[in-house]
């Protein structure tokens, strides 16, 4: 029991971070994020001798958390915002440019309207690192269908980005 | 690969080395000007996610682990003492009768017995807590940063004084116990809790908190005050 004790502390102190960080971007809200960290590693805990490898730590967190992000949301009935399935998982048609003036800020304000399902790879990818096969295998979905929400998800980004810098220009 | 080709793949993974990206990026100066923009609100996009992360996150999640693990083991401990109740029942009477606790002990057992108190994250005002510690007689000056949790609770045979602060690790648990004497200061470790025992003129002072807490910082906030 030391020795997991020791590897849980380690998996705690070692990925709380950026696990927080992850849960705020899906949920933005920083009460619900750290409940969503705390819940994690009760779980981490519980199926700690699960864990492979500690190679495979970070996505097996990452995972749960997810889970359980999703399993919130499902209790609490609220209703994220939705794309048509028809055209989620097919590539954008036109060429895009971005616009050249911006603030972290606008980023920030754009990133928290992004709908989830573009929203959460876009964040597994600069989180965690992921490539677009480790993030299919984490949200169990194909890595077509990964690429194209990144896809979109810099597409929409560019979009709004264009729209608040023609606001600007009106005032 | 033609310019479709490639912004699709730049959009989905920007970061991407790919050689034949690498040549078209050379051959083609749109889809040059496209990435460098690309980047750059890449790279704010990357600057936005990285929010600022609670302060002693990992201690708190550490503590909650620990709170689990002692609630598990009196669960656990429970069981066993209900199955050897009777002999305990009489073995125990004796045992009161004629032996007290080290008070190191008494200590662990009040926090663990009061465990739901590490977890409050309240913001006692000072006239509030000067009001809860009224019927113990206890005064105590200001104290940097938030206190959680302030009580008068009973602590083996007298009432003492409960207090739950904010420290760098996580929270601090300060027990006043008037009337319980102690000969000399005692430092201890305790199931991942360090602690220290000090005798005053009035009882002692205990000062429970995380691994790694600076217990002479709050040593030197509730004693000159007491």
């Amino acid at each position: 029991m030391p020795r997991e004790r020791d590897t849980f502390e380690s998996l705690v102190y070692s990925y709380a971070g950026d696990l927080y960080r992850f849960g705020y971007g899906l949920c933005r809200q920083q009460q619900l994020a750290e409940d969503l960290v705390q819940e994690t590693f009760l779980r981490a805990w519980k199926a700690l001798p699960s864990l492979r490898s500690p190679a495979a730590a970070q996505s097996w967190l990452f995972t749960i958390l997810r889970r359980e992000f999703y399993r919130t949301l499902t209790r609490s009935g609220k209703d994220e915002q939705t794309i048509s399935l028809d055209d989620m998982d097919t590539l954008p048609e036109t060429l895009v440019s971005f616009p050249t003036e911006y603030s972290n800020d606008q980023v920030d304000e754009i990133l928290k309207g992004l709908p989830l399902s573009y929203r959460e790879p876009l964040l597994l990818q600069v989180l965690g690192g992921y490539t677009c096969d480790e993030i299919a295998t984490i949200m169990q979905i194909s890595s077509a269908a990964v690429m194209t929400r990144l896809c979109r998800a810099r597409q929409q980004l560019r979009h709004l980005l264009d729209i608040r810098k023609s606001g600007a220009n009106d005032l | 690969m033609n310019c479709l080709e490639y912004r699709r793949l730049m959009l989905a993974q920007p970061r991407s080395d790919r050689s034949d990206l690498r040549e078209h990026r050379q051959a083609c100066d749109a889809c040059a000007r496209f990435t460098e923009e690309l980047h750059s609100v890449e790279h704010a996009v990357r600057q936005s996610v990285k929010v600022p992360v609670p302060e002693s996150l990992a201690s708190r999640v550490m503590l909650r682990h620990e709170m689990r693990q002692a609630q598990a083991a009196r669960r656990h401990r429970t069981v066993w003492a209900m199955a050897a109740s009777l002999v305990l029942v009489v073995a125990g009477a004796w045992f009161i009768n004629h032996y007290q606790a080290p008070l190191q002990t008494v200590v662990m057992q009040h926090i663990e017995n009061e465990i739901a108190h590490l977890g409050e994250q309240n913001d006692v005002s000072p006239g509030e807590l000067q009001r809860r510690f009224h019927p113990i007689g206890i005064s105590l000056g200001k104290i940097e940063g938030p206190i959680h949790y302030a009580g008068v609770c009973p602590i083996r045979d007298s009432l003492g004084g409960h207090l739950i602060l904010a420290g760098r690790r996580g929270p601090v648990t300060v027990l006043f116990m008037p009337g319980e004497s102690l000969s000399q200061r005692q430092e201890f470790t305790h199931t991942g809790f360090i602690g220290r025992l000090i005798p005053t003129e009035y009882g002692s002072v205990s000062i429970v908190g995380m691994p790694g807490e600076d217990l002479g910082k709050i040593e030197d906030q509730v004693l000159p005050s007491v």
